[in-house]
């Protein structure tokens, strides 16, 4: 037994040179501060704590919630980032819908607006922030083209829009083509079968399309949620890390003040609280996923059943 | 078997070689260079950095490493730097609020051995201490030197200073008072002392609160914070009393009335004039804006130095005429890391950065003041006494000598950041009434100040 391992480590032992790099960068680099960050959680360590600090158990998560005196900004930051993913969420799925009907709907040069939507997806995302900084600025191509006279970055009524309208324009390109893969994945004579019961083109994309693709959607949700979740890299990129316009305080943003403020624990413990959202969000969907795929399987094997029959009838 | 030993070592090689060359670009310090943090500025004024800098190397010997980071994510980078363990950082920028509390962590170098009051018109001056020179105290911005006092100790040699004044688009004055020359404008804009006189001509103005917003500038974030201080000093208050440890003192009632104006130049500022892009400084198409003025201090000046409209700026003006115009300090300061192991390197090179071979330079870099008093002038920025960029200069300058420092107390950067702006908003939005703001203010206070 031992012999055999030692002949399939042997055996095996370029494979493992050439991930030794790459894993000992994941341990040092990507598993290590996680486990650091969760273990500064449960810590006063911060900028007065550097060598002396304490295990304070869950003190850190309980002053998040209760503390407003301290935290004054912590739910109103969850309510922005809720406030982002209602306006990113739905909006990238529904778009990603029809403009993948449209392009599934054998139109012509669908190669070329397929490269023209993922274009954004392969731009660098820095300068695609600082593109539309320039696009959406006072005497920018926006205020221009409608006429207008307002500075949509620094208004605490359009700032978070333009940041949902720029996430969804960024996203449509890669949105696109994964649903156009799962389009194309539906089996085609579900669409004749369609036909045959007389079901036009709304029709067969409300009972065919939209549930042959309803694990994409739900691939969106999940991903959506948690990108939503994860926004704030957008708003330093554009306000650095501090703003006069609290509409675009997301929880991430809040979280790199904290950072930049030394106080390592109360981030950590931010970072964590985060992490179980978007745990417990993903797990739920996927287990409505998981539901779903069984009902797919048990409608689809209906609908093939029925097909076969009325092939039948007609013979 | 042996083939597939040699290539396992070449791949572990590579990787090796890979990960050994990512390490090399982290970098680090050679024995005899010191490591200079400060913000990033134009290529034109990086050039012109270095050739300062190896005018310090040429003469001590000393070579500097500039590491350059850009504004918005300096705090968050120098914080880094402060807590890990290499030691390559020796000088740095520091934002004035942030001394106090890297002090209080013991961050940085202590300087008291390093400084003298001499009346001698120089910023440093010859010693017998193992650098050859101590700072002279007396040569520097009182204010401006306070801001480097943490618990009776120094930690700092300012750099530069600022503060706020009223700006206002001489166009959109005219404009809104229905005046037919700038020079009407102008003088009608001069004849604010005090705040009933910017009630008055708050008054005077057709469409207020629809058609024009009274100002601009303020928010809910950390400008905010530092703005309300004019509002609070100009009303005879303060931010921090020492002596009590109250935050927002009020017993005469400053604050209050501090927060009222406030509330009054919001109120008379909707949002959608105040942030639409004809707002200050109106555009070249159409020079008059709908925003009468704008708090905010001399590193804008640049932007208002255009051609298509003039623009001016008038001393904030304080509650009554006995208290005068008071306003708030800004600015930077040069510390020196306490891990630093060259800091006599250090205490040369900030010598030399705050002498009158770089101050007009850093003034030109950051539109901020010289913290030296004899290099304060307004002749770096501009040369011409009539034009409209030298007369807001010379206002702010003269604003700096009634420029109040804020509280130098560890953790007041996260009152001024957040206790401060989150609550005078709510109050302003009437979501708060004041009483609840300025409680939760102190509140919050309570939990961030050491």
């Amino acid at each position: 037994m031992k012999a055999q391992t030692k002949q399939k480590l042997k055996k095996n032992a370029v494979g493992y040179a050439f991930i030794l790099p790459l894993l000992l960068y994941f341990l040092v680099f990507q598993l290590a501060p996680m486990l650091i960050a969760m273990f500064m959680s449960f810590t006063n360590y911060s900028i007065d704590h550097l060598f002396d600090y304490t295990f304070v158990g869950f003190k850190n998560y309980i002053e998040l919630f209760t503390n407003s005196a301290k935290y004054p900004r912590f739910w109103s930051s969850l309510k922005t980032t809720f406030l982002y993913i209602l306006l990113t969420v739905p909006a990238n799925i529904i778009l990603a819908l029809v403009v993948s009907s449209l392009l599934n709907s054998k139109i012509k040069c669908e190669k070329f607006f397929k490269t023209i939507f993922y274009i954004p997806s392969v731009t660098v995302g820095v300068a695609i922030m600082v593109m539309w900084k320039q696009m959406l600025a006072p005497d920018g191509l926006i205020n221009q083209i409608f006429s207008t006279n307002v500075d949509f970055l620094n208004n605490e009524a359009t700032a978070l829009v333009m940041f949902a309208l720029m996430s969804i324009w960024g996203g449509l390109g890669y949105n696109v083509l994964i649903m156009l893969s799962a389009m194309k994945n539906i089996d085609p004579s579900l669409y004749e079968a369609a036909e045959i019961d007389g079901a036009g083109a709304v029709q067969k994309f409300l009972y065919v399309t939209v549930p042959g693709v309803m694990p994409t959607v739900l691939f969106f949700l999940v991903t959506g949620l948690i990108g939503g979740f994860q926004v704030g890299e957008q708003m330093l990129i554009i306000y650095g890390d501090s703003t006069e316009i609290s509409s675009i305080y997301t929880y991430v943003y809040g979280l790199y003040y904290y950072m930049s403020n030394n106080e390592f624990a109360t981030a950590s413990a931010m970072s964590y609280f985060l992490f179980a959202i978007i745990l417990v969000i993903t797990l739920v969907q996927f287990r409505i996923q998981n539901g779903r795929s069984e009902t797919m399987k048990k409608l689809i094997g209906k609908i093939k059943k029925s097909k076969g029959e009325k092939k039948v009838e007609t013979v | 078997m042996k083939k597939s030993l040699i290539k396992a070592g070449a791949a572990l090689a590579l990787g090796c070689c890979l990960a050994g060359t990512v390490a090399g670009c982290a970098g680090g310090t050679a024995s005899d260079e010191i490591t200079f943090y400060h913000y990033a500025v134009t290529n034109s004024l990086t050039t012109q950095l270095e050739q300062k800098l190896a005018g310090f190397t040429e003469s001590t010997g000393i070579k500097v490493k500039r590491v350059a980071i850009s504004k918005d994510n300096y705090k968050a980078t120098v914080s880094t730097k402060f807590t890990s363990s290499k030691k390559d950082m020796d000088v740095l920028y520091l934002d004035q609020p942030l001394l106090a509390q890297y002090a209080n962590s013991n961050l940085l170098y202590k300087l008291d051995d390093f400084v003298t009051t001499s009346s001698e018109d120089a910023e440093t001056v010859a010693d017998g201490n193992s650098v050859g020179f101590k700072f002279n105290k007396n040569a520097f911005n009182e204010s401006a030197w306070a801001t480097t006092v943490y618990k009776n100790s120094v930690y700092g040699i300012p750099l530069t200073i600022n503060t706020s004044v009223l700006f206002y688009n001489v166009a959109t004055i005219k404009e809104a008072c229905g005046l037919s020359t700038d020079g009407e404008a102008v003088a009608k804009v001069e004849g604010i002392k005090t705040w009933s006189d910017l009630k008055a001509f708050a008054n005077d103005i057709n469409g207020l609160g629809t058609k024009y917003a009274l100002f601009g500038g303020m928010g809910s974030g950390g400008y905010t914070g530092w703005y309300s201080q004019c509002f609070i000093g100009a009303a005879g208050g303060k931010l921090y009393d020492e002596n009590t440890k109250t935050v927002l003192p009020d017993e005469d009632g400053s604050v209050r009335r501090a927060f009222d104006m406030i509330k009054y130049m919001f109120d008379n500022s909707p949002e959608a004039l105040y942030n639409s892009s004809s707002g200050f400084t109106g555009t070249t198409t159409a020079p008059a804006g709908k925003v009468l003025f704008s708090l905010s201090h001399s590193s804008d000046i640049k932007d208002f130095d255009v051609a298509y409209t003039t623009f001016g700026a008038i001393p904030f003006p304080g509650e009554t005429a006995e208290i005068g115009s008071v306003s708030n300090l800004g600015g930077e300061n040069l510390v020196i890391a306490n891990k630093s192991e060259k800091k006599e390197a250090s205490l040369k090179l900030i010598k030399y950065l705050v002498s009158g071979d770089c101050m007009s330079f850093f003034q030109t870099c950051t539109n901020n003041f010289a913290a030296v008093n004899k290099y304060a002038t307004v002749d770096t920025f501009s040369t011409d006494k009539t034009s409209p960029a030298y007369k807001m200069y010379s206002v702010v300058k003269t604003q700096l000598a009634s420029a109040q420092v804020r509280p130098v107390v560890a953790g007041w950067m996260n009152v001024n950041d957040n206790g401060i702006p989150v609550n005078l908003k709510a109050y302003v939005d009437g979501k708060k009434s004041y009483d609840d703001a300025l409680g939760t203010i102190r509140a919050y206070a309570a939990e961030h100040l050491k």
